[in-house]
């Protein structure tokens, strides 16, 4: 809930960085302890997009997602090898994160929902985006044998929302570069989510 | 694929496309200019230019492609999702199912009452006690005032109580939208404004005589009933949230700051006085009501300015825009009403609060009177109207809702309709829409006959002759005054449910059509059949264009529009968007202008068409998910609803020719479930309701569970009739000696007996989201959902004990559905994550991976444990493997399907039990006719 209250709801920022850094060396209990946190601050967000949009006002996630990112991540609070290796690690948070929480999802959805929900429904209502998340993260392993730095821009460009020009300095290419390898990719992931299922 | 060779095919790729981009803009590429270019700078290298023109082929479609980073995404569904702590839990005599909204003092859940069985809205304030335990008394003595109210425009509330660190009031659930929500731009309708703010002086006229006061009077406090019926909200309770939430309701005179302008709508509809730091008074409520008023005449909040500080002021001091000029239509009687209550001082306002809702009441009443003179002299003698000129048409709608509230109050002298329903071919399948061509007479339909993919077929009522347009596959949307086709091939499964797909103009006669645009929803021709309007997808959005490439509207992330028509006279395109709340719209074609015509629908295949006189919008819409007997229904641009008629079974209507004749699909939808058994040695029908589900096979094939989304049922394959066992029960699962089913209630995991006895709860299970029970009938596997993945544990049906199955790192994460149990009890098989069937020992140990085609889940076991039966999830017929766990083969052990494939459009879930010897399936099938019917009006 918003209000004066608000700071004691925010994971603290210090906690994650640390949390980022210890997986980042390879622990893995680090991620779990990530997770709910991570958790924590996008319900927060999501519900506050939904009050806003109830008093009226357009729901303008982006900004909202960018100010999360912010508050979950200090980037300046720990000495990194680099700027680049921090937004690396973020963005490989973030598309696990992801990926967990749309595998569960679908499992929940499946595994509990399947044999109750009536065929006509399962017929007419949307597919979950879920399975769209784990099939993509599959096809991006994919495109990660055939061009690493592709699949490593879509990680960085659709994962963890960064710019073009932010993608550039984490891979140390030039932004018409990402543009291009960007271009390419999506429409590589495409023709195999298109034609590989 | 080597890395020079990578090189080599990006390299191209981007030289065809920048090279397109440079010739020619690149909006439609030139297919026969892009071979020539393809060939030159492949050199001869034909695997090359496979490769690069395969990926091309996804180049235009890529560009929204991911464009939407995922953590929107997440954030989106995360909204959607309940909240967290409370839902599934039980607050004193409710057990709390939804959450349905969230606001500043706490969130307001739906909620049941267990022991009055209804449903109510329970609204949580966290912690209230923090705030001291004056501040809980005082929100308890609040309620419990604003209990006393009995009004039919007020909610209801049944009781407070405290919780731990939460206190709650439960409440009448109301259905509805706010007023928010229907003011969002546009003025009401004068003849809506004025029955709104009548029902809510009532209601603020009974709590004043008691002497409560509202305090917080604004359009999110109030509710509006799909029959039109306004419940205020908070009564008495608004002023608590005050001290608690600087942010809903500011301090009397301290420094309101606001980030975004959100606190604008809660300080916009405070009166003076209270903005001032006074006390409010019942007259308070009065001038709210009287901002509120001003916002639905015209479209305008009154007080609206860019800081909460600024508002206030405004308030205080200022006067808001003249009705006058802000709506030149308002008849001068409301006009005066309005002014009064927005008065600066208390004393200038309404004496008694009973004296302006009578006020109200009254021009309420003769409306039909106030259209006629007070509106004609107000134009006459007025400025010409300048708001996007919708004055003029404004005062010709009234008085045509005033004309159509006096046919409907007449129905006596409405002569009932007699329709002529003439039924169109005698195939038996699926009919997905149908056209009149502009003779009026031919029609053109899609539709899959047989089993068969959808097909264009054309013929004439009273022929027996049905053509087959030699078209692709496809689905009609429109056919053009000038006989050309619009229909959708290539139809893309996704995320909609309207399939998207590449919209194709062709002739009548069929032949090769011409591809016109990619991603598209639906499209209609303008009725000169020059220009096509389509709906089509764009990052994340539906666009409503018109001409191609103009938007005239466009909808949220996520939003999809369906079977978009021209109005005869071209000015208005109606659609209808089933996000949200189900709402028919009619857009402007001039200036975009918006009007709802009719909303709270559920979503379906939905489609509509404009009478031939152009003042309605005729639609065959569902209340809910299996509305058996949906209406066909017609709307106005003022939001005037009727009922047309009302058939048997479920009506899609689907064209109005320009005689008045109608196109109307009549649908059938049968869930059905078969069975063999080794036992009965042939194969049945074993649905019990129209409406069948297979919940479970027995291990020895002898009977099936059937739940038909209301109860449960008991049937042998033998084709004896089926057992009631009752009813809200999910999940459910036979125990193997056959005396028990467990399932999941509302009252958590149940065993159900099958003869007599009691139910029994099984509190361990709780949580379990699934269970398969272990064959020795002493304990079953309760699979339920972690983080990060699934925990599994087996529990004791007698003592409840609860034993977890240790399972690896990787299956925690990638093993998703649990199946069958193999015969000895020792394994469970289960489909994981990356298309591959997952074997785990139930004592533990290493569980076996087997990679497999992807959508492929296990059905059942062999009595040896050596094979496991999988489905192929989607496949028509279904098909059925049987995987060699020892060789990691599979090979297709049956492919089921019924003798008629008519309509069939799923076969799933399949079990297959006692050794592949019996097996049970569900399936869905829909068959609809086609009717041309004269003679409704």
């Amino acid at each position: 809930m918003s209000g004066g209250k608000a700071p004691e709801l925010t994971p603290p920022a210090r906690r994650v960085t640390g949390l980022l850094v210890a997986w980042g060396a390879g622990d893995e209990s680090a991620f779990e302890q990530l997770v709910p946190l991570v958790h924590a601050e996008l319900r927060r967000l999501a519900h506050r997009a939904m009050s806003r949009e109830r008093s009226g006002h357009t729901l303008q996630t982006t900004a909202l997602v960018n100010e999360a990112y912010l508050r979950l991540i200090d980037a300046d609070g720990v000495r990194w090898q680099d700027r680049a290796h921090f937004f690396a690690m973020s963005a490989r948070l973030m598309r696990r994160i992801l990926v967990d929480h749309a595998r569960a999802r679908k499992s929940q959805k499946r595994g509990g929902a399947m044999r109750k929900v009536s065929l006509e429904e399962a017929l007419i209502l949307s597919p979950e985006r879920g399975s769209d998340l784990v099939a993509l993260d599959d096809a991006l392993k994919a495109l990660a044998a055939v061009d690493s730095r592709k699949s490593q821009v879509v990680e960085m460009r659709y994962f963890a929302g960064l710019s073009v020009e932010e993608s550039a300095e984490v891979l140390k290419v030039s932004p018409d570069t990402i543009i291009r390898d960007w271009k390419l990719a999506k429409a590589w992931l495409l023709r195999e989510l298109s034609e590989g299922a | 694929m080597a890395p020079d060779r990578w090189a080599e095919v990006e390299r191209i790729y981007h030289e065809v496309l920048e090279h397109e981009a440079l010739e020619q803009g690149a909006l439609e590429p030139d297919p026969g200019k892009r071979a020539a270019f393809l060939d030159e700078a492949c050199g001869g290298d034909e695997a090359l230019r496979r490769e690069v023109q395969s990926l091309l082929g996804y180049a235009q479609a890529s560009d929204t492609f991911l464009e939407r980073p995922a953590l929107e995404d997440e954030a989106e569904e995360l909204r959607q999702e309940p909240g967290p702590p409370l839902v599934q839990r039980q607050i004193d005599e409710y057990r709390i199912l939804s959450l349905l909204g969230e606001g500043g003092m706490g969130q307001v859940y739906r909620a049941k009452d267990l022991t009055l069985g209804r449903e109510v809205a329970i609204k949580v304030l966290h912690g209230l006690a923090a705030g001291g335990p004056g501040n809980l008394r005082r929100f308890e003595e609040e309620a419990r005032l604003a209990s006393v109210l009995n009004h039919p425009n007020i909610v209801t509330i049944y009781g407070v109580g405290e919780k731990s660190d939460l206190a709650y009031i439960a409440m009448e659930l109301v259905h509805g939208r706010t007023l928010r929500e229907m003011l969002s731009g546009d003025p009401l309708s004068l003849k809506v404004s004025l029955d709104l703010a009548a029902q809510l002086a009532g209601a603020l006229s009974v709590a004043h005589a008691r002497g409560i006061v509202h305090r917080d009077l604004k359009p999110e406090n109030i509710m509006v009933t799909r029959e039109g019926r306004l419940k205020v909200l908070d009564f008495g309770i608004a002023k608590l949230h005050g001290p608690r939430d600087p942010a809903t309701e500011p301090r009397p005179g301290s420094v309101v700051h606001t980030e975004d302008g959100s606190i604008l709508g809660t300080v916009g509809y405070m009166s003076p006085e209270q903005a001032a730091g006074k006390r409010a008074v019942p007259a308070s409520d009065q001038f709210s009501l009287g901002t509120i008023l001003y916002e639905m005449v015209t479209g305008r909040r009154a007080w609206k300015r860019s800081t909460a500080a600024e508002t206030l002021t405004a308030i205080i001091r200022e006067d808001p825009a003249p009705i006058a000029s802000a709506a030149p239509g308002t008849p001068k009687s409301l006009r005066w009403i309005i002014e009064r209550c927005l008065a600066k001082d208390p004393e200038d306002r309404y004496g008694s609060t009973r004296d302006l809702a009578r006020d109200l009441a009254t021009l309420r009443d003769h409306f039909a009177e106030l259209s006629g003179a007070d509106l004609t002299a107000e134009s006459a003698g007025g400025p010409p109207p300048k708001r996007r000129g919708w004055a003029a048409p404004f005062i010709a709608v009234a008085s045509a809702a005033v004309l159509g509230a006096v046919i409907l109050l007449s129905p006596l002298f409405r002569k009932p309709p007699l329709a002529d329903w003439v039924q169109i071919g005698f195939r038996r399948g699926v009919v997905w829409s149908g056209r009149f061509a502009p003779d009026g007479q031919t029609i053109v339909y899609s539709a899959a006959w047989d089993g068969e993919p959808p097909r264009l077929f054309s013929t004439r009522p009273g022929s027996t002759e049905t053509r087959t347009l030699d078209l692709p596959p496809g689905r009609l949307l429109a056919i053009s005054s000038r006989s050309e086709l619009a229909f959708l091939r290539n139809l893309r499964l996704g995320s909609k449910l309207v399939h998207p797909g590449t919209l194709v103009r062709a002739g009548l006669e069929g032949g090769v059509g011409r591809d016109v645009l990619e991603n598209v929803l639906a499209a209609d021709w303008s009725p000169d059949g020059t220009q096509l309007a389509v709906a089509r997808e764009v990052a994340g959005k539906v666009r409503l264009e018109y001409p191609i490439g103009k938007t005239l509207y466009e909808t949220e992330t996520g939003g999809e529009i369906w079977n978009l028509r021209f109005s005869p006279d071209g000015a208005w395109i109606a659609f209808y968007e089933p996000t949200g709340s189900g709402t028919v719209l009619a857009v402007r074609v001039a200036d975009g202008l918006r009007r709802v015509l009719s909303d709270g629908w559920f979503m379906s295949a939905f489609p509509l068409a404009w009478s031939p006189d152009g003042r309605e919008v005729w639609f065959t819409p569902q209340k809910q998910i299996r509305d058996r007997s949906p209406a066909l229904m017609a709307a106005t641009l003022t939001g005037q609803l009727r009922e047309v008629t009302r058939g048997p079974g479920q009506l899609r209507l689907f064209d109005i020719a320009p005689n008045g004749r109608l196109l109307i699909a009549r649908w059938d939808v049968h869930l059905g479930l078969r069975g063999f058994s080794s036992f009965s040695g042939r194969e049945r029908e074993l649905s019990a309701t129209d409406d069948s589900v297979l919940a479970d096979l027995t291990g020895d094939g002898r009977n099936v569970l059937i739940f038909d989304r209301q109860a449960l049922f008991l049937r042998p394959t033998d084709g004896s009739p089926p057992l009631r066992l009752g009813e809200g029960l999910q999940d459910a699962r036979l125990s193997p000696d056959g005396k028990w089913v467990l399932a999941g209630s509302k009252e958590g995991r149940v065993l159900v007996p099958v003869g007599a006895g009691d139910v029994r709860r099984v509190a361990a299970a709780d949580e379990c989201h699934q269970t398969e029970w272990l064959p020795d009938g002493t304990q079953f596997v309760c699979e339920r959902l972690s983080h990060p993945g699934i925990r599994l544990s087996l529990i004791e049906v007698a003592s409840g004990k609860q034993t977890d199955v240790a399972v690896p790192a990787a299956a925690v994460t990638d093993f998703e559905d649990g199946g069958p149990v193999s015969a000895d009890g020792a394994f469970l098989a289960g489909s994981g994550s990356r298309g591959d069937v997952w074997v785990l020992p139930l004592a533990g140990g290493e569980p076996r991976r087997l990679p497999t085609e992807k959508g492929m889940i296990p059905v059942g076991w062999s009595a040896t444990g050596r094979y496991l039966y999988v489905e192929r999830v989607g496949s028509m017929p279904a098909n059925i493997q049987k995987l060699d766990l020892r060789t990691g083969r599979a090979e297709t052990w049956r492919d089921l399907s019924l003798e008629d494939p008519a309509g069939i459009a799923r076969i799933h879930p399949v079990m297959v039990k006692d050794d592949g010897r019996s097996w049970a399936f569900s399936y869905l099938r829909i068959l609809s006719n086609l009717y041309v019917v004269d003679g409704l009006k």
